[in-house]
């Protein structure tokens, strides 16, 4: 049997999430080191985020602007413990802070000159990101793994909708049949679906990132110690999963009333 | 929205002269406007726009220059196209979405160099911008940067190792840069590289680079190509600069000594009025 | 005589061929074509040599390859003593290779054509073909991540082939036609590894690896 979650140690809580809460932006084994991402939230005031990872594996995230002339440092590279923009490798420490402009060598930047950072912390095999600083990191626990992220062209809200309707695979490569799931936790930035058969049980966590209007980034967290053929069944199921959600005309109450005619 | 004067009543590049064909109209966009480029049976060259009236034009430098207005003013001279021995290279135009005002910029700027142009225009850890001289000509209005040197990894197909290599640079209007450049073959001479900018929108623009070389032993199509690949290396850089349209508050971004080129230009703008392309306040 | 490639800077699939001819250690004469502006791989001289009008064009000695798929097989075959590049011996694995070289193709007509018309401003439906390639690149996202969970950076394994490198320059370059990476962790890790490959170059519209450079940190 495969490792249950940690979900009675820490739980999902219901904690002040939302634009100003924390934010999904992506697995951890997606950033490795030296990666550089762009991320992007939409919140009320939008936000282009660069978020990378240091040489010590330190994640940061900052507006994804470079303040000399603008470019977006998601285009930039890792040395060290700083990010460099790719138009004149100006360097950021990881507070933000310019620390070495090439074009004068010798010059110490003023302290003056800094990306605008945000929050960012990695937590439990997902990196996070808010933009309130009083806001403690009040995360939830999970004990999963990362098994991929998604982006799907569809609001949460709906997503939210389809996933408490859903069937997932609970072997790999068709042994067994897609098993009805429920949704058992639930709070605003991510919900955890299980099922459970005498043979097996599975959950998956579901973190959303909401990306631009109608458009939703899934990072899905599996169990631990899977089977490597389970997890791909679990991926396919994600893709089959997105396809039923973006096919969709119009929100009916039941996926599985349409599913005959939606599914590939 | 409304057009300066100053962007309206301008010059700008609407095609390749030698690459039109006779019976074979292109149409463009200028500034949002239609225009349409026919060589005619007789061999005339016009300009028309979408209403049917004839635009003014000019045929210089390889391409054919065009107005939606009324250019006050003729094309701007480029007195080395008239030297003997120089070879014209068309390197044909290139699309960005970008402000043409950002491309403009950029071209005037050495500091991207070594991580723009990695190995070809610069390297590290030559990485520096020496001081050179940057001026607002008043009695041409054009602004000029001089004496400006950069380390060049390998200035020349010949040269073994990297040497320091001199550059001017013009900007003659607000939509064109030209590039003065040590000649290998001729220490004492320059080689002039222009970019010509055709705006389509305020965030588009296909961007025109043109050559006036001394070098007798190149392949022509070998000299367009390393132009277009310095030109394409830009290319994503200047689609993800944000803001699209190039900030004319000194507010909006940090410039350095290095940038003194890009300052002068954006107050030149400034001072013209040219705010097609430019935000003037943070938006 | 040695080999002569038709080549144009800019062209995706003319990298191909520089690329894996890099990787390999091969010489060759390159021969610029005049793409743009010119439009010389549309005119008689070079029909004469491609009657596809297509590029690169691979000359070694009486033999002349037009397209970018077959180029990469035949120097595997011919230059890769290891034999990895384009292993044969196993049907399976030179099917799922020739299966991704295909694949590559369906990259060119979508995320290739996308990039034609936002750089040189060639004529396309220019929202559907930016769509399409999404769903090519969905397709690899999701193998991809299957390859992840095998343990396998590549492919179609945990070395890369010429799969990778057919694969790799219309998908690295997609962002020049307006189709972005953020959706595609599997597919950013991947463009990345293939990046990291010794003797691995770049082309314009694909910046060099800078983190690559020991630098001691202050």
């Amino acid at each position: 049997m495969y490792g249950l979650l940690k979900l009675m140690n820490a739980g999902l809580t219901e904690n002040d999430q939302g634009s100003d809460g924390w934010v999904p932006v992506v697995l951890s084994a997606d950033l490795p080191v030296a990666g550089v991402m762009r991320a992007q939230i939409d919140a009320t005031q939008p936000l282009d985020l660069v978020v990378w990872r240091s040489r010590s594996g330190q994640v940061s995230a900052f507006d994804n602007r470079c303040p000399h002339r603008g470019m977006r440092l998601s285009f930039g590279f890792v040395r060290g413990e700083r990010l460099s923009c790719i138009y004149h490798g100006w360097q950021y420490g990881e507070d933000g802070a310019c620390r070495h402009i090439p074009a004068h060598p010798d010059m110490t930047p003023p302290a003056s000159i800094g990306a605008n950072t945000y929050l960012c912390r990695e937590y439990d095999g997902v990196i996070w990101i808010s933009q309130n600083a009083d806001n403690p990191p009040d995360l939830p626990t999970f004990g999963g793994q990362g098994l991929r992220s998604l982006s799907v062209n569809r609001d949460e809200a709906d997503l939210r909708k389809l996933l408490a309707e859903t069937c997932i695979p609970l072997s790999g490569a068709g042994e067994t049949a897609p098993a009805e799931a429920s949704i058992i936790a639930e709070n605003q930035t991510s919900l955890v679906l299980e099922s459970t058969t005498e043979a097996a049980s599975l959950q998956l966590m579901i973190h959303f990132q909401k990306v631009t209007p109608g458009k939703t980034m899934l990072h899905i967290q599996t169990n631990p110690d899977l089977p490597v053929d389970l997890r791909i069944s679990l991926s396919r199921w994600a893709e089959r999963f997105r396809w039923s959600a973006e096919n969709m005309g119009t929100m009916v109450n039941s996926w599985d009333a349409s599913a005959g005619e939606m599914r590939p | 929205m409304t057009i300066s004067d100053v962007a309206r009543n301008d010059w700008y590049p609407v095609a390749i002269e030698n690459l039109l064909i006779e019976g074979q109209p292109e149409t463009v966009v200028l500034m949002g406007e239609t225009l349409t480029i026919l060589r005619a049976a007789d061999d005339q060259i016009k300009v028309t726009a979408a209403d049917g009236s004839e635009c003014p034009l000019t045929l210089r430098y390889g391409h054919v220059w065009s107005s939606i207005g009324r250019p006050e003013h003729a094309l701007f001279d480029i007195p080395e196209a008239a030297e003997e021995g120089r070879r014209m290279v068309d390197c044909g135009p290139v699309r960005v979405k970008a402000s043409p005002l950002r491309v403009v910029e950029n071209f005037l700027d050495i500091a991207h160099f070594p991580f723009v142009h990695t190995d070809i225009l610069g390297a590290e850890p030559h990485t520096e911008v020496e001081p050179y001289k940057v001026e607002i000509r008043d009695t041409v209005d054009e602004v000029w940067a001089t004496k400006v040197r950069f380390f060049q990894p390998q200035a020349a197909k010949s040269a073994e190792e990297g040497q320091m290599t001199d550059y001017m640079y013009r900007v003659p209007a607000p939509c064109v840069s030209i590039l003065y450049k040590t000649s290998p073959p001729r220490p004492g001479a320059w080689d002039v590289i222009g970019l010509f900018v055709r705006p389509i929108s305020e965030e588009l623009c296909d961007a025109y680079a043109w050559m006036a070389l001394y070098d007798e032993d190149s392949n022509q199509t070998d000299l367009v190509q390393f132009q277009q690949m310095i030109f394409l290396q830009d290319r994503s850089i200047l689609e993800n600069q944000i803001p699209r349209l190039l900030p004319l508050d000194p507010k909006m971004e940090i410039p350095t000594r290095a940038d003194t080129t890009s300052v002068a230009y954006r107050r030149w703008l400034k001072r013209k009025g040219m705010t097609y392309g430019a935000q003037l306040v943070a938006r | 005589m040695g080999l002569q490639l038709y080549d144009y800077i800019l062209s995706g699939s003319a990298y191909k061929a520089r690329l894996l001819m890099a990787l390999l250690g091969v010489d060759y004469q390159p021969v610029a074509i005049d793409f743009h502006p010119g439009g010389e791989h549309k005119k008689p001289d070079f029909l004469a040599i491609n009657p596809a009008g297509t590029l690169p064009v691979l000359v070694d000695g009486d033999l002349t390859l037009c397209d970018s798929q077959a180029i990469l097989a035949y120097l595997a075959q011919k230059f890769d003593p290891t034999d990895t590049w384009f292993p044969t011996r196993d049907p399976g694995v030179t099917g799922r290779i020739l299966q991704w070289l295909a694949f590559a193709g369906r990259l060119t007509d979508t995320a290739g054509a996308a990039r034609l018309h936002d750089m040189l401003g060639r004529p396309l439906n220019i929202e559907k073909a930016r769509t399409n390639a999404h769903m090519v690149l969905r397709e690899l996202e999701a193998h991809l991540t299957e390859q992840g969970f095998r343990g396998d950076n590549f492919l179609t394994g945990s070395n890369p082939t010429i799969a990778d490198i057919a694969c790799f320059p219309y998908t690295a370059l997609s962002p020049d036609g307006g189709i972005d990476h953020d959706d595609y962790p599997a597919i950013r890790k991947w463009l990345v590894a293939i990046r990291r490959l010794p003797g691995f170059i770049e082309m314009p519209g694909i910046h060099r690896l800078h983190d690559m450079r020991d630098e001691a940190d202050a």
